[in-house]
């Protein structure tokens, strides 16, 4: 199996994020997906057909996200299927309606679990995520998940709120036996857009996340998302990576919610047709060939140039571009 | 001197110059290109170290003993990530 995209891309995706469903439990200020918006979900046999493809393609893995993908009656059955066509799966959920028989259904079927949690007591952790008393649950997922050995990955979006606290919610995170810690970056898009949420400045952020990694290196794995770093060559969207959405259009990155951005529709066309052949994903590969951001005079921190998701949700210079 | 296999539950990918593979043990998806995809690619069950180091050299138009040790390494580093054994 030989692809060639003169280095652009990978033959095939190696991780496939699929949103299972837009529906969701709660309605987070800065939720990128702005969940809840719309009750279409993929059916079945859609998704069945898309792993058997991604099976044939070589694809490594699907990380389902949503939405809340615990939201979805068959979810489980969405689990066997990916496990079914070799697929390693990851499960991005705020954990709220994980229970011992999802546990029992799931055992040793997921790789890796990854929850989010916003605050170090509810009162933050609620602040971001709009409900009151979810704290304690998402705590109790993560620790009833640890204990049966699944592995979690605990998941902070950095914002101006939490930003003092990370080194306490990672406590919380060991505490409660997670073994892989995250430090998203918030990124400016659906709700976090509309909300107008501020971004912290990453410089100093990355710097400080670095010296939590060293920090607690012997008992917590620390991951920092590659965008707190001032380098675009670290983004793999696209590139390694696609996101399909609940609808099956199918956009580089998940963050990308503008139909400006569809590259296709899986109901529609061969999702290795569109990853080897979208106009419109080859050409947001080659972004930084388009854009000259180190010269734009509008460069600054807001305009994070290493995500190419912020800079297509932002960047004025993109507007008269003709995806 | 025992052939070399690659372990069948290791999910990887031949790409136009390069292998990808994901480790189960470091959780890690790796690429390896050039000497190590060939040498890869080669752990088919059917050659042991020895021949598989004559393959690159001939592959790569290298003396055999100018690589040997680093093949032989890179071999070693993929039997302790479990992504090899020996037949
Ligand atoms: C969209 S959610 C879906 C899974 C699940 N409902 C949850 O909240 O964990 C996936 C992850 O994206 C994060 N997220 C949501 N909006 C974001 C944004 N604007 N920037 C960065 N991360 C965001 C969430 O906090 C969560 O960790
Ligand atoms: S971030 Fe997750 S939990 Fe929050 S609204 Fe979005 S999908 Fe729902």
């Amino acid at each position: 199996m030989k692809g060639d995209l003169s280095g652009q891309a990978l033959y095939a995706p190696n991780t496939v994020y699929l949103e299972v469903t837009n529906k969701c439990n709660l309605k987070c200020k800065h939720c990128y997906s702005m969940a809840n918006e719309d009750g279409y979900e993929l059916p079945l046999n859609e998704i069945k057909a898309l792993f058997k493809r991604l099976d044939e393609i070589g694809t490594f893995g699907v990380v389902l996200g949503g939405g809340e993908p615990l939201m979805r009656e068959d979810i489980v059955h969405i689990i066997n299927l990916a496990n079914k066509y070799n697929l390693l799966v990851g499960l991005s959920t705020n954990g709220i309606l994980v229970n011992k028989e999802f546990l029992k259904n799931t055992r040793d079927k997921i790789s890796n679990i990854q929850i989010s949690l916003d605050g170090h007591t509810d009162e933050e952790h609620e602040r971001l995520r709009n409900k009151k008393g979810i704290f304690k649950d998402t705590l109790q997922a993560i620790k009833l998940l640890s204990d049966n050995n699944f592995h979690v990955t605990v998941s902070t979006v950095i914002t101006n709120d939490n930003v003092n606290y990370i080194d306490k919610i990672i406590e919380i995170a060991l505490e409660n036996g997670a073994k892989t810690y995250r430090a998203t970056k918030l990124i400016k898009s659906g709700n976090a857009l509309k909300n107008n949420l501020d971004i912290v400045d990453f410089k100093f952020i990355s710097k400080y996340l670095e010296e939590l990694k060293e920090k607690y290196s012997k008992e917590i794995d620390i991951e920092i998302d590659s965008e707190f770093y001032d380098n675009k060559s670290f983004c793999t969207a696209g590139k390694e990576t696609i996101a399909i959405n609940y609808k099956g259009d199918v956009y580089f990155c998940a963050f990308l919610s503008n139909p400006k951005f569809i590259c296709g529709n899986i109901m529609e066309k061969d999702i290795h047709n569109i990853w080897l052949n979208s106009r419109k994903l080859k050409e947001i590969r080659q972004l930084d060939k388009i854009l000259n951001c180190k010269e734009c005079e509008n460069n600054n921190n807001n305009c994070f140039s290493n995500c190419k998701a912020m800079l297509l949700n932002n960047c004025s210079k993109l507007d008269s571009y003709d995806f | 001197m025992n052939n070399l296999q690659r372990n069948p539950k290791i999910r990887w990918r031949r790409e136009v110059d390069e292998v990808c593979l994901y480790i189960p043990k470091n959780r890690e998806m790796k690429k390896l290109n050039n000497v190590g995809a060939s040498v890869w690619e080669l752990c088919d069950g059917s050659l042991d170290s020895k021949e598989i180091i004559e393959e690159v050299s001939k592959e790569f138009d290298v003396e055999a003993n100018e690589i040997k040790s680093d093949v032989e390494d890179f071999i070693n580093q993929l039997i302790q990530l479990d992504l090899l054994k020996e037949a």
